[in-house]
């Protein structure tokens, strides 16, 4: 019994020893000053999917230039970026995604407009080095803006490829 | 038997030690001790209207980091980006050191190695519905360096989402000051 006691005490102990949570310390060093901008930034975008369908090789297709509805509730202007989060498109043998924006061999292209500009004038949407789509935002406007993909001139299979497209607000 | 009481005596006694002064080991995002801060110069800012309640937010949309010639490396600054879920359900957010997709005029992308230096106390929050959090980002920059210019980073916040194409992101943007006088 005493040894049961003593064990069970031990493995309380031990559960203290790995469980509790510490609280974070928080200090920043003398002679260094921080302080921020205040400001809300809130951005949701809407709808979460869209679907291109059967690409044909060498082919252009374009959502509407407003088919995705960006709801901006933030307080001050931001910048909006647009890139897409993988650098190749996967789903069987994948798909380059071109920084150019120029398709190859299973290689695709995608750019974006705003439907303010309505396919006039477009930004390639890459995976490094994010461009902006729109500049300058006005607090609590929101942006609708549309996407174009140029199919690779060669495919090497028919499995459907995804990629995520990603729009960042920053002040 | 005997002979464990001392070791199932010196167990309990650091257990109970840690469990009141705390455990450097509980957490692999526990960030390295302070240094002693005399002077409490982080600055509190006001701030205005947040969005409605149903808006996933954060705040604030810019930290600006003076380093002044005086100061004693590593050099520490910290500043929470506070997150709102305005979902009715818990969700999972992605909390990162990026690099910058634009700069500031009169600063350059982060420097080689900076993203060591960006410690994030929880890089994947999860927040119960109409949750407001504080997350505490903290710069440790380790040596003095004189050629480094002024520089930009961004923690970058968004919901962890699979399956979808189109998703949002916001960022908090970093700008770092080095006074050479």
């Amino acid at each position: 019994m005493r040894r049961t006691i003593l064990s069970l005490f031990a493995t309380l102990a031990l559960m203290l020893l790995f469980l509790v949570p510490t609280p974070v310390a928080a200090q920043t060093t003398a002679d260094v000053a921080v302080n921020a901008t205040p400001a809300y930034i809130s951005i949701t975008v809407a709808p979460a999917g869209y679907n291109f369908g059967t690409l044909a090789t060498s082919s252009t297709t374009n959502t509407t230039a407003g088919y995705f509805t960006m709801t901006n509730s933030s307080t001050i202007a931001t910048n909006i970026t647009i890139s897409v989060t993988g650098a190749t498109w996967t789903g069987g043998v994948a798909w380059t995604h071109a920084e150019d924006g120029v398709p190859g061999a299973d290689t695709v292209g995608l750019n974006s407009t705003t439907l303010a500009n309505n396919w006039s004038v477009g930004v390639v949407v890459k995976n490094a080095a994010p461009l902006t789509l729109q500049t300058g935002l006005a607090a609590t406007t929101n942006l609708q803006f549309g996407l174009s993909i140029r199919a690779p001139t060669s495919f090497s299979d028919g499995v459907l490829k995804q990629n995520t497209v990603r729009l960042t607000a920053a002040a | 038997m005997s002979k464990l009481i001392p070791v199932i005596v010196v167990i309990v006694v650091v257990g109970v030690a840690f469990a009141v002064f705390g455990n450097p080991f509980a957490s692999g995002n526990a960030l390295p001790p302070p240094e002693p801060d005399p002077s409490n110069n982080t600055t509190p800012v006001p701030i205005g209207d947040e969005p409605p309640a149903d808006r996933t937010w954060i705040s604030p949309g810019r930290v600006n980091v003076t380093i002044g010639a005086g100061a004693t490396y590593p050099v520490r600054a910290e500043y929470s980006v506070t997150v709102h879920n305005g979902n009715l359900a818990p969700t999972a957010f992605s909390v990162r050191y990026a690099e910058p997709h634009y700069v500031a005029e009169g600063f350059s992308a982060p420097p080689e190695g900076a993203q060591d230096w960006v410690i994030i106390a929880d890089t994947r929050p999860v927040l119960a519905p109409r949750e407001t959090r504080e997350i505490l980002i903290a710069l440790v920059i380790p040596t003095k360096k004189d050629s480094l210019p002024n520089w930009e980073f961004w923690i970058i916040i968004g919901e962890v989402k699979e399956g979808d194409f189109v998703v949002a992101e916001m960022a908090v943007r970093w700008l770092i000051t080095t006074k050479s006088k």
